[in-house]
């Protein structure tokens, strides 16, 4: 019987390095090496498909590049439509040799990870080039560099404006839009005492919304440079003690709620003050009880202490990747795509069509929706322009971010003990 | 019977498939995740040795340990309250009372609804501003009683709980299915001398169907360990990490990029999975004898 077994399992082995040897050359992982006059494939697992306000002009951007260059290059996408489950995929992907051969990352941080792999491809260069650079809003691809190299193309951008419901606001008493922390806690009393959520919070997921309301109350606080400072800045503490009174100026349903719930008490008026990205407009207006879209006003950051008013959050938001390529036909074919969907005047007809704003200049008068050009006025007006926290700081602090702001608000740790605790999960992680 | 050499061959070819699948889906993961716990690496660049740091992290972790006992209540909480409730289901249903189809129907239904319906189900129930929970409580006059459930720390865990154990439609099945093997005959003899159906019940069918009994209690126990999508979508471990289990800190692990410390917590897991195994085991084995 021993020897049975032993047979058995010698047997399965000699299968299993079987399957187990199909080699990654480490390079990306669409079809095998084109000849010459042959049509390249790249595949291009994409985010921006499915209900996804982007969905459509940018679907149909591949449709015009696969036009433009039909028997050259050809796009493949692959449709994702679950943020976590792409972001699952393209690590699994990268770690196991095989980087797409077009994709797209959220976060800098993530940006750094994959580009430690090797992987990615180097786009320096590419960038560099006169006509490709010039597409650019000013400092944006030197601020996407690793160690002076840029692994990808920066592409949307999330500007944050304050949205308030001029509407409940004017039923509130609430007769002029905040700029200070104190205006607002006055603007929330009054609306409270109406039974108007003030703003609406939220601890699931990634604390979206929460996290940008700690973004802001951080550029009050600490001004441009608090995240340069770290957690050893004041500001972090002061930043945490408003959130607590965030917290106690909301729905009841905050901690634990997600973005569904957020969104549900502005979208229909049962909150009156919200943060989100630009890209939420195309969604008020299609989602927003009637006349919502038109009862907003937007407005850049608070004052603390009678500093640092008039803030803007800005961050990209996506970065376009390639997968480094052995073969050159297939580096020019993914160079194409990304020359391809950054021409200025495409970027607009997708930031027109989709609500969101990108790191390509364009021509804020081409913008046909008035609070979206409202945005970009604003922000161009800011006075200083800030990225939100998740993007600044370690993805296991970000990750952390929620549980670490539950434990906050419902009085398990003090605003000091919330800083130290982010400082120490940094700490272990770095 | 002697094993000729032609059987041999047989066994071997009727084992060889299961033996692989084995090989390659469970054996191999499991020796990968207890080599990579002792590395750090954050599933991109090369892993470096890191000795048992990956465990004396996770240990020196207040959120392991509450993760940790989680399980444990769960576990509990499945052996010791789902499964008799199946059995009691079972055991009344087997006696056929009238609709009795349309119960086991209706019992099993939540079975074959998919988990994530289940939760935004039971998510709409808990919410505060428009639950039907807050909703009834008002209605009966209890409006001071409404709360933020799954958003409160005292009452989270145990609203997760309570909807996880509400399922017992599963083992409801594989006891009944146990008691209908049972020979009416036994039955028969008991109404004879007298005994009450309680007592046919205590006496008969719980000892004839030990074995059903130990099977749903173990497969409890390991559903209760593997707890983690009703979890995720109801409440991703929170309020600050009260309803976490070990396979939500472990996916929080992935999540950082910190896949040593995530394959740690997975041999954690394995390990007290084996050690709850092997204790619902031994109980049932005592039993026995």
């Amino acid at each position: 019987m021993k020897k049975l077994i032993a047979f058995s399992l010698a047997a399965a082995i000699g299968v299993l390095s079987f399957t187990g040897c199909s080699g990654q050359t480490g390079t990306a992982s669409g079809a095998g090496s084109s000849q010459a006059g042959q049509e390249v494939t790249l595949t291009f697992p994409c985010i921006w498909v499915g209900s996804d306000s982007k969905a459509k002009v940018f679907g149909e951007m591949v449709a015009g590049f696969n036009t433009e260059y039909a028997g050259k290059y050809q796009i493949k996408l692959e449709e994702q439509t679950d943020y976590d489950a792409y972001r699952d995929k393209i690590r699994t992907l990268i770690s196991t040799g095989a980087a797409p051969d077009l994709f797209t990352v959220q976060d800098f941080p993530d940006l750094e990870l994959y580009a430690s792999s090797g992987k990615l491809m180097n786009l320096t260069d590419f960038l560099a080039e006169s006509d490709m650079a010039s597409r650019f809003e000013d400092g944006i691809i030197e601020r996407a560099q690793i160690d002076s190299a840029n692994y990808a193309m920066p592409y949307e951008s999330a500007v944050v404006p304050i949205m308030y419901n001029q509407k409940l606001l004017e039923e509130a008493g609430v007769t002029s839009i905040p700029t200070t922390y104190d205006e607002f806690w006055d603007a929330c009393a009054k609306l409270k005492a109406k039974n108007i959520f003030p703003a609406t919070q939220m601890t699931s997921a990634n604390a979206w919304t929460s996290m940008l309301w700690y973004s802001y109350a951080l550029a009050a606080c600490g001004g441009a440079d608090v995240y340069k400072n770290g957690f050893d800045d004041p500001a972090f503490e002061k930043a945490a003690e408003i959130m607590v009174k965030m917290f106690q100026n909301t729905s009841s349903d905050a901690v634990g709620a997600d973005a569904t719930v957020v969104n549900g008490h502005f979208f229909n008026e049962r909150a009156a003050i919200y943060t989100n990205g630009s890209w939420i407009l195309g969604r008020i207006k299609k989602e927003g009880v009637q006349g919502l879209y038109d009862n907003l006003v937007l407005a850049p950051g608070l004052s603390y202490d009678g500093k640092n008013g008039g803030a803007y959050i800005s961050t990209i938001q996506a970065y376009l990747v390639a997968g480094k390529q052995d073969d050159p036909q297939k580096a020019e074919a993914a160079k194409a795509f990304l020359r391809y969907v950054s021409d200025p005047e495409r970027v607009v007809e997708l930031a027109n069509s989709s609500g969101a704003l990108f790191a390509i200049k364009m021509d804020a008068s081409k913008i046909t929706d008035p609070l979206q050009a409202e945005i970009v006025k604003q922000s161009a007006a800011a006075s200083f322009m800030i990225g939100h926290f998740q993007g600044s700081v370690p993805t296991a602090v970000a990750n952390e971010f929620p549980a670490a702001l539950e434990s906050l608000v419902i009085g398990d740790i003090t605003p000091a003990e919330f800083v130290q605790h982010l400082k120490e999960v940094k700490d272990s992680n770095s | 019977m002697k094993i000729t050499k032609q059987d041999r061959i047989g066994i071997v070819l009727f084992l060889a498939p299961a033996l692989l699948l084995i090989l390659v889906f469970f054996i191999v993961p499991i020796l990968s995740v207890g080599v990579t716990s002792f590395f750090k690496w954050n599933g991109i660049t090369a892993p470096e040795f890191s000795g048992w740091q990956n465990y004396a992290k996770i240990f020196s972790d207040k959120v392991f340990w509450r993760s940790a006992r989680n399980n444990l209540i769960w576990v509990a909480g499945a052996c010791l309250v789902q499964v008799p409730l199946a059995l009691i289901m079972a055991m009344v249903l087997s006696t056929k009372p009238r609709g009795w189809k349309i119960f086991r129907t209706v019992y099993f239904l939540p079975q074959v609804i998919s988990g994530i319906a289940i939760a935004m189900l039971w998510s709409a129930v808990y919410n505060s501003e428009f639950g039907l929970l807050n909703g009834l409580l008002k209605l009966v006059g209890q409006g001071d009683s409404t709360r933020n459930w799954l958003g409160d720390p005292k009452t989270a865990f145990t609203c997760v709980l309570v909807y996880g154990l509400f399922y017992i439609g599963y083992f409801m099945v594989i006891l009944m299915a146990g008691i209908s093997d049972i020979d009416e005959s036994y039955y028969e003899a008991a109404t004879i001398d007298g005994a009450s159906r309680l007592q046919m019940e205590w006496h008969i069918t719980i000892p004839l169907i030990r074995y059903s009994i130990m099977t749903c209690v173990t497969l409890a126990a390991v559903y209760a360990l593997r707890t983690f999508e009703q979890l995720y979508l109801l409440t991703n471990g929170g309020p600050a990490n009260r309803t976490s289990v070990l396979v939500l800190y472990l996916y929080n692990q992935m999540r950082n990029n910190n896949y040593g410390g995530a394959n740690a917590s997975s041999m954690m897991l394995i390990l007290t999975g084996t050690l709850v195994i092997i204790v619902v085991r031994r109980l049932f084995a005592e039993k026995k004898r």
